[in-house]
C-alpha cells in the first residue's frame, strides 16, 4: 500500500512537472509580411528600395479599385474633366468626373478621396527618405540622387494637388486662399492648411533643391526622376505660376538631350518609356497590375476591358477638324467611326466586339491585348517645347514662340510652315498644339483651370444631357477637401467653401 | 525560470493543502464506478454515477449536468448564465453547418439567416456586439479544445451538446478569448450499457429553392415609358420642355440600347412618353433572369453509427455524407466526414480516451460579391426588365450556337448595346466559371486521467486540428473578368491548431460541503498560411485548372505565414453547501503572443454565486407556495478578453512594393506597441423557478457588459501618409461601450395528457448598446450609413434627413446643413428652399447629417413549439425581432433609375406634376445622384418574424418495429427557412447585424423526408 501512494506522489511529481510554464521564447511570434522599421532606412540601399516603392506608387491600384491605378487615375480624371475627351456611354467607369456630379464637389467621392490620398501617400514615403537618408550609411553619391529624387517628388505631389484643393494661382493675386497642410517630416502633428501662395513657396523650394541634387545624376531607367525631370516640373511649375520666363527657361533646360519622336513611333501606342521623347514614365510589367487596373484598361483603343468595348475615348470633333491630313496626329482619330484599320478589343474567337464611334481614338495601345500593362507617359520633350512657346508667347515674344513650337509642329507635319502669328492668335496655336499633342495624358482640367478658361461642352454631341458647361473661376474649379481628412484630423483641416 | 519554481511552488501548497494519505486505502484499488455506491460524497467527482439518459442514438447523455468549461457541471449549480441544447433538438433537422443549429436556441443568441450557399454559416453573436473594430464572433470550443476550423466541417448527427456560455462566471475560464461568449460542442460518446452495438441509420432526401421572393420591379411595357421620363426630365434644365420631349423620343432607344418590341426603333415612345399601343415583346418568355439563374436544389444525408461499451470501455463511431447541390446551378456542397471516439479505463486510476475525426469538403461557390458582375443575384436584380437572357435576331427568335443550343446574350452581338453590364452575362459566366474549393479538416482529441488520490485527479488534453483548403478560381476567355485570355488563382490555405493542457482537480465532499477545486495550465500553438499563385493566357481548351497551361503569370505568387501562441494558467474554485449555496471564482492568466512582451500577460477572473431558495427550510415551511417547486438566484461578475484585434498590429514596418525588377517597398504599418487585448467586465444576474411541477419552467436574467480598451483602427489624416489600399490608421485600444439587456426564457407545458403534449419555449431579450468612450482624436468616426460617437449604438444609422418632395416640382428636399447656407438666387445651380419657414437643400453634400435610429431591435427572441400527439410529433421554431431599423440599400439601388437596370415598382408613386403629395421625387437623370443618394429615405422597420424550422415527425409502434427488428424507427418531414415576413417584399432583415442589405446568396429553403433508423 505504502508502494501504492509512492507511486501516486511519483505521479504528482511528473504532473507539477508539466503543469511549468513554456520557455519565455515560446511567445515571441514575429510578423512575416513585413520588412522591419529598424532596418528598411538605414543603408542607402535601404533608402534606394523605399525610392522605388515611390517610382511603383504610380501605377499600384488603390483603394482597392480597378480605375484608381495611381498617377493613371488622376490623368483620366484630368482628361475626363475636360472637353477634348468625350465619353460615348453612360455605362463609363470615368462617366462621373465626366459629367462634373457627384465628384469634385462631394467630399464623400472616391475622386476627392483618391487625389488628396494619393498624392500625401507619396509625400509621406518621400519624408520618409528627406528624414532619414542623411544618417544612412552608404555614398554621398547615393544620398544626393535619393534625396534630390524625394525632392522632387514631394514637390511634384503638392503641385498636382494645390492645383485641385485650391484656388487658381493669380500671378497678381496674394493667393492667399486655404492651400494645404504642409508636412515635412513624416509624422509631424497636424497644422492648418497654408495658404496657396506657401504651398507654391515650398513646391518651388522642394524643386529648387532637387534641381541642384540631381546635377550629374544617371538614372537606370525612365521610371527614375532625373535633373531634367525636375526641371519639367518647374517649367509645369512656373507656367502656372504665370512666371512665363522661368517656365520658357526651365522648359528649354529640361528638354535638352531628348530626342523627338518619329511618325512611326508617334503611332505605335505611347506604351514604350525607351521612346526618346519620353523623359519620365513608369514601366509595367505583367505580374503587377491587376486584371483592369490599368490606365490602358481604360484609355488604349484595344484591350477588351468592358469599359473599352462599350465606351471608347474619342476626340472632340471640332479640335479634330482643325488637323491638316499631313499631320500624323490626324491619324489617331476616325472621323468616321467605320475605320476598319482602328483596333478595337476582340473576343476569343478573333471577332471585333468593341463599339466603333465617330473620332474614337488610336493614340494609346496595349502592345498585347490579352495584358493590360503599358508604360504610362509622365512626361514627353514635347510638353516642354510647347510650355516654351506658350511662356513666350504670353511674353510677347512671337518670333521666340513661334520658333521654340516650330521643331515640334514639323516632326509632326512635315507641311508645318513656321507660324507668323503673334498675340491671342499665336496662344491659340500653341493651345492648339497641345492639346492634340497631350491629349489623354492628363493635361486639360489643370491647362483649363490656370488659364482661367471655361469649359465648354456644347460639340459634346452623345447626348444631350450631357451638355455641361462650366464659367471660368467657377467655385466648382475647386475640389472639396475629402471629409475623411477632415473628421481624421480633428477639423483641423478645414473645408473649402461648400 | 522564475514562473516555473512559481507555479511549483504553487501546485506544492495546494497538494499540501489535503491528506496526502488518505482512505484510499481503504477503499482499494479495484473499485469501479459501475458498482453500485451509497455514499455518492465520497467519491470523486468524476467516478460518481450520474443519470444517464438515452438519446435517439442511444448515445448516452447526461441529464441535468451542462457542460461548462474545462468539465460538466450540474444545472442546479450553475451561477452563471448557460443555454445547452442536445443532440434531441437537432435530430430531425437537415442542418449542413452547425451553427444554424444555434438559431434561435437561448435568449442573447442572435443570428444571421444563413447564405443560401449550401454550406454556408449564419453568424452568431452572443448577448450584443462586444466589440466595434475587433472580432465579434464567439470562441469555439469542441471537446475541450478551442477549434479553429469551419464548423461546416463536423457532423451535426455526431454532436451530443452545445453549450453557449454567456456570462463571466462561465467563459473566464478562456480567458483573453472568453468576452464573445463560448460554444463548447460535445460529440458524442459510447455508451457503456450497450454490451451490443447499437446501430443507427439517418438520412433525409430534400429540394431546395430560393427562400426570399425578388424586389417587385416594374415590368418591360412600363419601363420604357419610364426611362423615358427620367431622361426628359433630366433635359428640361438645358433644353426647356419641348425640346426635352423631342429629344427623349428620339434619343430613348439609344439611351437604352435594346428594343424588345415589334414596333420600330423611333415609334417606341412617342412625343408624350407614351408607350406605342401596338407594342408587343418579341422574347416575352426569355425576360425572367431569377428563374433562368436557379434551378431546384437537392439536398441528400446519410450517417450511420454505432455504439457500444462496458465497465471498461467504450465506442462511437460515424460516418456520413451530404450531398447538397444548391438552387444555382453553380454551388454545391458535398461532405464526407467520420469520427471515432474511444474510451478505455486501463486501471482502476487510469482512464485514457481518443476521439478523432475527419472531414473531406467539395464545394462549388456561386460568388456573390456584392456588386460584382459575376453574382447572378446581383446581375439578376439589377437587369432591365427588356434585355433577355439569351440572344435573339430582329424578329426575335433565338440564336443559336454552333451546337444548335441558343446564346447567351452578352448585350454586343445583337447589334443594340446593353448600357448595362455590356459584355457580361452573369448565367455564362457561372456557367463557364469555376470557383471550387476542396478541403480537409483533421484532428483528434486526446486524454489521459490519472486519479491520484481518491479527491485529486490529474488530466491532461492534447487537441490538433488541421484544416487544409485548396481554391480553384478560373475565369473563362469567352465572357467576363478573364476574357480574352482566360485566366486562374489556385490557392492552398492550412490552418493548424494544437493545444495541450495539464489539469489538477480536487474534489472533497463532507458535511453537505461540497469542494471542488481545478488548476491548469495550457498553451495553444495556431498557425495559419497559404499560398496563391495567379496566371492567365490559357493555351487550349480543356485542362483549365492547372497553372502551367497558362502562359503569363499575372501577379507575383503570394504566400503568408501567421503564428500565434498562447500560454495560460488557470484555476476555479467551486463549492456549494447542501446543493442549496453556491459559490464559484476562477481566475486564468494569459500570455498572448499578438502584443508586445510588457503588453503580453494579463489577468482574468470571475466570481459567482447561487441561492436555491426553494431548498431553504424556512421557504418550505413558512413561504409554503406548494406550486413553487425551484426557485433560484444567482449572480456573477468578473473580467474576460477579446484578442481578435489583427495580428502583429505592435510591429510596424515597411511592405514590398517592387517597381519593375527593382526592389522596393514603402510604409505600411504604423505600430502601437501599446496594444493590447480587449477587455470586458460582465454582470449577470438571474432568477429560476419551476411551478406547478415543472409545467412551467424559465428564467429571468440581467446582463451587463462593460467593453474598455476597445480597439479602434484609429483614422489618421489622409495627408499623414497612406498606403495604397485607401486606408491610414492606428489601432489604438481606445473606447469603451456596454451591452445590457435582459433575456427572459419561459418553458411551459400547455398540454399533457397520455396521448398528446405541448411544449412551449418562448425566448425574448432586449439589448441596449452604447459607445461610453471614443478616441480623443476621432470622437466621431463615420463608416457607412453609422457614425460612432459616445451615446450611440454601434449600429445607429447616420444619416442625411429626407424630408420629402417639393410638391411644387418634385425635388426631393434634405434638411439644409446650417453650416452651409447660402443667399437664395445665389449664381448656384440648386438654390436652396424655404418652405413653411424650413431650409430645404436639393443637393445631398450641402444637407445636414442627423441620427435616425437603430439597426438594433427593441426586442428579439425566438418561440418553440414541441407538439407530440400519439405517435405524431410537430416541431415549429420562430424567431423574431421587434423594433430597429433596416437601411435597405438593394432597395435604394432599385429606386434610383439607370439606364439598363431594373426599376423598383413602387416609382409608381413618383412626383409627376405640380400638386402631387409624394414621398418619391421626380424621376430626372440629372438630378438622380441627389435625390436617390443615400438618406435617410432608405430606412424602413426591421420588424420581422421569421419561420426557421418546421418538422413533423412519426415514430413507429414498438409492433411495427418488432416486425421489422428494429429498436426505433422515425420519420419525418422537416421545412427549413420557412419563411420571412418583413416589411418590404424581397428584402432579407436577418443578412446582417449591422440592418443593410447587400446582394448576397438568397438564403435556401429545405424541404426533407428523413428517415432514422436504430437497430
Amino acid at each position: 500500500m505504502r508502494i501504492i501512494n509512492r507511486i501516486n506522489i511519483l505521479i504528482c511529481v511528473v504532473a507539477i512537472s508539466m503543469l511549468v510554464s513554456c520557455k519565455k521564447s515560446y511567445l515571441e511570434t514575429t510578423a512575416t509580411d513585413r520588412i522591419s522599421e529598424d532596418i528598411a532606412l538605414k543603408t542607402t540601399d535601404g533608402c534606394w528600395k523605399l525610392l522605388n516603392g515611390i517610382h511603383r506608387i504610380l501605377y499600384t491600384s488603390h483603394m482597392g479599385r480597378q480605375d484608381r491605378v495611381g498617377q493613371g487615375a488622376n490623368m483620366m480624371d484630368m482628361d475626363a474633366m475636360g472637353d477634348d475627351i468625350t465619353l460615348s456611354s453612360v455605362q463609363d467607369w470615368y462617366i462621373a468626373p465626366y459629367l462634373w456630379y457627384n465628384t469634385n464637389r462631394n467630399q464623400l467621392s472616391a475622386l476627392v478621396y483618391f487625389n488628396y490620398f494619393f498624392y500625401y501617400e507619396i509625400i509621406n514615403n518621400a519624408n520618409l527618405l528627406i528624414d532619414n537618408v542623411k544618417a544612412s550609411k552608404g555614398s554621398e553619391e547615393d544620398k544626393k540622387a535619393i534625396l534630390g529624387q524625394a525632392y522632387a517628388y514631394r514637390g511634384w505631389a503638392y503641385f498636382q494637388m494645390i492645383q485641385l484643393y485650391g484656388e487658381r494661382f493669380n500671378a497678381n493675386g496674394t493667393n492667399t486662399g486655404l492651400g494645404l497642410r504642409i508636412v515635412r517630416h513624416s509624422q509631424e502633428p497636424v497644422k492648418p492648411r497654408a495658404s496657396v501662395a506657401v504651398v507654391y513657396n515650398l513646391i518651388n523650394s522642394d524643386l529648387d533643391s532637387a534641381i541642384l541634387l540631381l546635377d550629374g545624376y544617371k538614372r537606370a531607367n525612365k521610371s527614375h526622376l532625373n535633373q531634367s525631370v525636375a526641371q519639367g516640373f518647374k517649367a509645369r511649375v512656373a507656367l502656372t505660376q504665370q512666371n512665363w520666363s522661368t517656365a520658357a527657361t526651365m522648359a528649354a533646360a529640361a528638354r535638352s538631350g531628348y530626342a523627338l519622336m518619329d511618325s512611326v513611333s508617334y503611332m505605335s501606342g505611347f506604351n514604350d518609356n525607351n521612346n526618346p521623347e519620353w523623359m519620365w514614365g513608369s514601366h509595367q510589367q505583367e505580374n503587377q497590375t491587376t486584371y483592369f487596373a490599368s490606365f490602358f484598361a481604360y484609355m488604349s483603343c484595344n484591350f477588351p476591358s468592358q469599359n473599352i468595348i462599350s465606351s471608347p475615348r474619342a476626340m472632340l470633333d471640332s479640335v479634330y477638324r482643325l488637323i491638316p491630313s499631313t499631320d500624323v496626329r490626324w491619324q489617331l482619330w476616325d472621323s468616321t467611326g467605320a475605320n476598319l484599320s482602328f483596333p478595337v478589343p476582340k473576343d476569343a474567337s478573333g471577332k471585333d466586339v468593341g463599339t466603333r464611334v465617330k473620332f474614337m481614338q488610336r493614340k494609346f495601345k496595349v502592345a498585347n491585348p490579352e495584358l493590360s500593362i503599358g508604360d504610362l507617359p509622365l512626361m514627353r520633350a514635347s510638353e516642354m517645347y510647347l510650355i516654351e512657346a506658350e511662356a513666350n508667347a504670353q511674353m510677347g515674344n512671337s518670333a521666340k514662340a513661334a520658333a521654340a513650337l516650330y521643331p515640334l509642329a514639323k516632326q509632326r507635319d512635315a507641311a508645318y510652315m513656321l507660324s507668323t502669328k503673334t498675340g491671342t492668335a499665336l496662344l491659340n496655336e500653341i493651345s492648339f498644339q497641345r492639346r492634340i499633342e497631350l491629349w489623354g495624358e492628363g493635361f486639360r482640367f489643370y491647362d483649363l483651370k490656370r488659364l482661367n478658361q471655361p469649359l465648354d461642352r456644347s460639340r459634346h454631341t452623345f447626348y444631350k444631357s450631357y451638355q455641361k458647361s462650366v464659367p471660368a473661376g467657377d467655385i466648382k474649379w475647386q475640389f472639396l477637401i475629402p471629409q475623411a481628412e477632415i473628421d481624421a484630423s480633428g477639423k483641423i483641416i478645414e473645408q473649402n467653401p461648400l | 525560470m522564475k514562473t516555473k519554481i512559481l507555479s511549483v511552488t504553487i501546485v506544492a501548497l495546494f497538494l499540501g493543502a489535503f491528506p496526502v494519505v488518505s482512505d484510499a486505502q481503504q477503499q482499494g484499488p479495484g473499485r469501479s464506478a459501475s458498482k453500485p455506491v451509497v455514499d455518492t460524497s465520497k467519491i470523486p467527482i468524476y467516478q460518481r454515477p450520474q443519470k444517464w439518459k438515452e438519446d435517439s442514438s442511444n448515445v448516452r447523455t447526461i441529464e441535468g449536468v451542462v457542460v461548462v468549461a474545462y468539465g460538466a457541471q450540474k444545472r442546479s449549480a450553475v451561477t452563471g448564465a448557460i443555454a445547452q441544447i442536445s443532440d434531441s433538438q437537432m435530430v430531425r433537422r437537415p442542418v449542413t453547418n452547425l451553427a444554424e443549429a444555434l438559431t434561435g436556441a437561448a435568449p442573447g443568441i442572435q443570428s444571421t439567416l444563413s447564405s443560401g450557399q449550401p454550406g454556408g454559416s449564419p453568424n452568431i453573436r452572443v448577448r450584443g456586439f462586444g466589440s466595434i473594430s475587433a472580432g465579434s464572433s464567439p470562441l469555439i470550443v469542441v471537446d475541450g479544445i478551442v477549434y479553429d476550423g469551419d464548423l461546416a466541417s463536423i457532423n451535426a448527427a455526431d454532436v451530443a451538446s452545445m453549450s453557449t456560455l454567456m456570462d463571466a462566471a462561465s467563459a473566464a475560464l478562456y480567458g483573453s478569448r472568453g468576452s464573445n461568449g463560448v460554444i463548447l460542442i460535445t460529440t458524442k460518446k459510447g455508451s457503456a450499457r450497450n454490451k451490443k452495438p447499437a446501430v443507427q441509420f439517418k438520412t433525409s432526401q430534400g429540394f431546395s429553392e430560393r427562400m426570399l421572393p425578388e424586389y417587385a420591379r416594374v415590368n418591360a411595357y412600363e419601363y420604357y415609358p419610364l426611362m423615358w421620363e427620367f431622361y426628359r426630365n433630366g433635359l428640361v434644365s438645358s433644353q426647356g420642355g419641348m425640346l426635352a420631349d423631342k429629344y427623349a423620343t428620339e434619343d430613348i432607344k439609344s439611351m437604352l440600347g435594346y428594343n424588345p418590341f415589334n414596333v420600330p426603333d423611333d415609334k417606341i415612345v412617342d412625343g408624350e412618353g407614351k408607350l406605342n399601343p401596338n407594342a408587343k415583346l418579341l422574347y416575352p418568355d426569355d425576360l425572367d433572369w431569377e428563374k433562368a439563374s436557379t434551378r431546384k436544389g437537392y439536398r441528400q444525408e446519410y450517417t450511420v453509427s454505432f455504439n457500444g461499451g462496458n465497465e471498461t470501455a467504450d465506442y462511437y463511431a460515424s460516418m456520413g455524407y451530404i450531398g447538397e447541390n444548391g438552387y444555382t446551378p453553380t454551388s454545391d456542397f458535398k461532405r464526407w466526414n467520420g469520427r471515432v471516439n474511444a474510451n478505455a479505463r486501463i486501471s482502476s486510476k487510469v482512464k485514457a480516451g481518443l476521439n478523432v475525426y475527419g472531414s473531406s469538403t467539395n464545394t462549388n461557390q456561386t460568388p456573390t460579391s456584392s456588386n460584382a458582375y459575376v453574382n447572378p443575384f446581383m446581375f439578376a436584380r439589377s437587369m432591365g426588365p427588356i434585355y433577355p437572357v439569351y440572344a435573339h435576331d430582329a424578329t426575335g427568335a433565338y440564336i443559336l450556337d454552333d451546337n444548335g443550343k441558343p446564346k447567351y446574350d452578352d448585350g454586343v452581338h445583337t447589334g443594340s448595346l446593353r448600357p448595362f453590364a455590356l459584355g457580361r452575362n452573369a448565367l455564362a459566366e457561372g456557367l463557364l466559371n469555376v470557383n471550387y474549393l476542396t478541403g480537409i479538416s483533421l484532428g483528434a482529441r486526446t486524454n489521459i486521467d490519472v486519479a491520484l488520490h481518491k479527491n485529486l485527479k490529474f488530466t491532461s488534453n492534447i487537441g490538433l486540428d488541421q484544416e487544409t483548403t485548396e481554391s480553384y478560381q478560373y475565369m473563362n476567355p469567352i465572357i467576363g473578368d478573364g476574357a480574352p485570355s482566360g485566366a486562374l488563382t489556385r490557392g492552398s490555405d492550412v490552418v493548424r491548431s494544437y493545444t495541450f493542457n495539464q489539469l489538477l482537480n480536487y474534489t472533497k465532499r463532507f458535511d453537505g460541503h461540497n469542494i471542488e477545486a481545478l488548476i491548469g495550465h495550457e498553451n495553444y500553438d495556431r498557425k495559419s498560411s497559404g499560398t496563391s499563385a495567379s496566371v492567365r493566357g490559357q493555351i487550349a481548351a480543356g485542362n483549365n485548372l492547372e497553372l502551367g497551361n497558362y502562359s503569363t503569370s499575372s501577379e507575383m505568387p503570394n504566400s503568408y505565414s501567421i503564428a500565434k501562441r498562447v500560454e495560460s494558467y488557470l484555476s476555479r474554485i467551486s463549492y456549494d453547501f447542501n446543493e442549496t449555496y453556491f459559490a464559484t471564482a476562477s481566475v486564468r492568466r494569459d500570455g498572448n503572443s499578438f502584443f508586445a512582451t510588457d503588453k503580453r500577460w494579463a489577468n482574468f477572473w470571475s466570481v459567482g454565486g447561487a441561492w436555491r431558495i426553494s431548498k431553504e427550510k424556512f421557504f418550505q415551511e413558512y413561504v409554503n407556495l406548494p406550486y413553487l417547486n425551484e426557485l433560484k438566484l444567482k449572480a456573477s461578475y468578473g473580467k474576460v478578453g477579446n484578442d481578435a484585434v489583427g495580428s502583429y498590429a505592435y510591429q510596424g514596418g515597411y511592405m514590398s512594393n517592387n517597381n519593375a525588377q527593382e526592389p522596393g517597398y514603402i510604409y505600411a504599418v504604423i505600430p502601437n506597441k501599446d496594444l493590447t487585448w480587449e477587455s470586458l467586465n460582465n454582470l449577470n444576474l438571474g432568477i429560476e423557478f419551476s411551478l406547478f411541477k415543472d409545467r412551467i419552467s424559465g428564467y429571468v436574467q440581467y446582463f451587463d457588459k462593460q467593453s474598455t480598451g476597445l480597439v479602434f483602427a484609429v483614422p489618421q489624416p489622409l495627408s499623414g501618409g497612406g498606403t495604397p489600399s485607401g486606408v491610414y490608421s492606428i489601432w489604438q485600444n481606445i473606447g469603451s461601450m456596454y451591452n445590457r439587456g435582459w433575456e427572459a426564457s419561459v418553458t411551459g407545458t400547455v398540454l399533457q395528457t397520455k396521448k398528446a403534449n405541448w411544449q412551449m419555449v418562448l425566448n425574448a431579450s432586449t439589448l441596449e448598446n452604447k459607445v461610453t468612450k471614443m478616441p480623443e482624436t476621432n470622437k466621431e468616426i463615420v463608416s457607412g450609413t453609422k457614425k460612432l460617437s459616445v451615446g450611440h449604438s454601434v449600429y445607429d444609422f447616420w444619416l442625411i434627413s429626407y424630408k420629402g418632395v417639393d410638391p411644387a416640382n418634385g425635388d426631393a428636399l434634405f434638411v439644409l446643413d446650417p453650416k452651409n447656407t447660402y443667399d437664395d438666387g445665389a449664381p448656384y445651380d440648386y438654390p436652396d428652399k424655404t418652405i413653411m419657414g424650413e431650409r430645404y437643400t436639393t443637393t445631398v453634400a450641402r444637407a445636414k447629417y442627423d441620427y435616425h435610429g437603430s439597426a438594433i431591435p427593441d426586442l428579439y427572441g425566438s418561440l418553440r413549439n414541441d407538439v407530440r400527439y400519439k405517435n405524431f410529433s410537430l416541431n415549429v421554431l420562430f424567431t423574431y425581432q421587434i423594433g430597429g431599423l433596416a437601411y435597405d440599400g438593394l432597395y435604394a439601388t432599385l429606386m434610383s433609375p439607370t439606364f439598363g437596370q431594373a426599376v423598383s415598382a413602387d416609382i409608381a408613386g413618383r412626383w409627376k406634376q405640380t400638386g402631387d403629395q409624394t414621398d418619391i421625387p421626380r424621376m430626372d437623370y440629372g438630378r438622380s445622384g441627389d435625390f436617390d443618394g443615400s438618406s435617410s429615405r432608405w430606412l424602413i422597420s426591421a420588424t420581422s418574424l421569421t419561420v426557421n424550422n418546421i418538422n413533423l415527425g412519426y415514430s413507429f409502434e414498438p409492433s411495427v418495429l418488432k416486425q421489422l427488428k428494429l429498436a426505433g424507427l422515425q420519420t419525418y418531414l422537416s421545412v427549413e427557412n420557412v419563411y420571412q415576413f418583413s416589411a418590404r417584399k424581397g428584402m432579407n432583415v436577418l443578412q446582417s447585424f449591422n440592418g443593410t442589405t447587400t446582394n448576397g446568396f438568397v438564403p435556401r429553403r429545405v424541404y426533407s423526408l428523413g428517415v432514422v433508423a436504430n437497430l
